[in-house]
């Protein structure tokens, strides 16, 4: 084989098909030159931490119904729901899979995407794999029946399928007809690998911290915003065709970080909101 | 039986603001579309292409009409306000609401009868229709016919020693339709101001002086415009059409000349015009 068609090479987590646009993966050591006394040159290389595999991909999201809950979306934003709401360290790690090569130590460092009428919803996720990443190429085909979960998308879409139960961040009457035209999210995870002396890879990954960003952008500007807790809520519904697949998010005591407006001379006057919260 | 739909078995409505419909008078072409923006995309592992929608469904009405009645459409070149009317073909029928212009130009040159020519976008529904309107009201009743020999036109002092031969009114208005998520269609069409007209005479030079072309900043070359169009048949100065643009800026001024003809001036002139609240 002496290329490989994009179409030939699909992609996997835990086993589930993954409509993916693109995919890279890339690997780093930390590698560190050893000097002797008595050498002009260098003695050796060594590395001086574990490698670590970067993935990167965007996908068109399909939702389903997991542990018989709705409203989870797919199997990465379900697990961002099991951060939020357990915080606990011990988790399984992801298993990718490209076409036969695989890993089964990845772990979702970050998932962002963004919402505005008529345009495709893509996920882009970035995974850290603390573990090797290897497999023979097989190229194969994603079923045409498996192809047709588009429908459980929300990006197979008018703009009315996305149906946002957005609450004001701020109980404001002037707001009342404020038109909300885009959202921007991004949940960030830190992790702990847990090195053991004579092995290069981790024995385990622990959760340690986690962060999530909603940017709101508006056709009118909020007043008297605080700046402090207690005082913000986002909850948002994202829908497919299919009214029981669906995303719900719901950022668990937000605050509002940041707030610009702007207006350029032939425009439309547009405000934003940053909120964030941390887990 | 296979037949045609000709000119008489086609009638044109408009809302008259009170949301009943009324027939429109003088129209002489229609055409009213639809566009939907597919976009594809492929994914990895397979072969199949998938589409989505890329943007919002719109329709254009576009409509060109003689003067022989009151101009229904300038007006609404200044408003954010939606409007709505239906085309009706035989048993058929198209209704379309929420509709926006945004080119409107009127032109005449001597010989000719003055036209007008409208574009509209539709952000609303635009629906198969099949309720034969019963109204026999008119939004435009009062027949008029206005010549090129009804037109006042008004330039400074221009006109009154150099002989217009045509005119060429455009007028385009840049509209701005706000989405939202829950929703097919706008939220709000906002309209851009100021609305931008170009406007064209060719002269037949008597005394007409041109311009310094460096002088495009001067306030000597900002002029204010007239066109007066009146109904020719009734022997008096009955105003169908006007058309009043205050400094309007040239533009251009191209002289042209040959052995068998007389000196000629193309002159066009640019004008904004802010939104009628």
């Amino acid at each position: 084989m002496k290329s490989v068609r994009y179409d030939q090479l699909p992609l996997k987590i835990d086993g589930i098909d993954v409509l993916a646009l693109n995919f890279s993966a890339s690997q780093s050591a930390s590698l560190e030159p050893v000097y002797t006394l008595g050498r002009a040159g260098i003695h050796s290389q060594t590395p001086s931490s574990s490698r670590t595999y970067q993935a990167n991909f965007s996908y068109i999201p399909v939702f389903q119904i997991l542990d018989g809950s709705k409203g989870h979306g797919d199997n990465l934003t379900h697990f961002l729901k099991e951060i939020k709401e357990n915080l606990n360290t011990n988790f399984n790690p992801f298993t990718l899979d490209i076409a036969g090569v695989q890993s089964n130590k990845s772990v979702l460092r970050s998932i962002q995407f963004s919402i505005s009428p008529y345009s495709l919803i893509q996920f882009s996720v970035a995974f850290d794999i603390f573990g090797e990443f290897l497999g023979e190429v097989a190229a194969e085909y994603i079923d045409e029946e498996k192809s047709s979960l588009l429908e459980k998308s929300p990006n197979s879409i008018q703009a009315e399928n996305i149906n946002p139960h957005y609450t004001r961040l701020i109980a404001s009457p002037g707001l009342d007809g404020s038109i909300l035209r885009t959202i921007s999210y991004s949940f960030n995870v830190n992790y702990q690998p847990v090195f053991k002396v004579g092995e290069e890879f981790p024995l385990q990954i622990l959760y340690q911290n986690a962060t999530e960003e909603v940017e709101v952008v508006e056709t009118d500007r909020e007043q008297n915003i605080t700046f402090r807790g207690k005082d913000s809520s986002f909850d948002i519904d994202i829908h497919t065709f299919d009214p029981d697949y669906y995303l719900n998010i719901k950022m668990l005591n937000p605050v509002i970080v940041s707030e610009s407006t702007n207006i350029s001379a032939g425009e439309i006057l547009s405000s934003s909101k940053k909120l964030r919260s941390f887990y | 039986m296979l037949s045609r739909i000709k000119r008489e078995g086609q009638k044109f409505f408009l809302s008259d603001g009170n949301g009943f419909l009324k027939h429109v008078n003088g129209v002489q072409d229609i055409s009213l579309g639809y566009q939907t923006t597919i976009s594809s995309f492929s994914v990895l592992g397979a072969k199949k292409t998938y589409f989505s929608p890329s943007a919002p469904q719109t329709g254009t009405l576009n409509i060109n009409s003689l003067l022989f009645y009151e101009d229904v459409f300038y007006n609404k070149l200044f408003t954010s306000e939606g409007f709505s009317g239906k085309i009706e073909y035989k048993k058929e029928g198209v209704v379309f609401d929420n509709a926006h212009l945004v080119s409107y130009s009127s032109s005449c040159s001597i010989g000719e009868i003055p036209s007008i020519s409208m574009q509209a976008d539709i952000y609303g529904d635009m629906e198969k229709n099949e309720v034969k309107e019963t109204t026999k009201e008119f939004l435009n009743n009062s027949f008029k016919v206005a010549g090129y020999n009804s037109i006042n036109l008004t330039l400074g002092d221009v006109f009154k020693t150099n002989r217009v031969q045509s005119y060429a009114l455009s007028a385009s208005a840049k509209r701005n339709p706000v989405y939202s998520f829950n929703s097919k269609k706008p939220e709000e069409v906002v309209l851009n101001n100021p609305i931008e007209f170009s406007i064209n005479f060719n002269i037949e030079v008597d005394d007409y002086e041109i311009e310094n072309m460096r002088g495009l900043e001067k306030g000597s070359v900002f002029k204010d415009i007239s066109i007066d169009i009146n109904d020719t048949s009734r022997c008096s100065e009955d105003l169908i059409q006007s058309f009043k643009l205050e400094n309007a800026i040239i533009e251009s001024e191209s002289y042209s000349s040959a052995t068998d003809s007389n000196v000629n001036l193309a002159l066009s002139l640019k004008a904004y015009k802010g939104l009628i609240l």
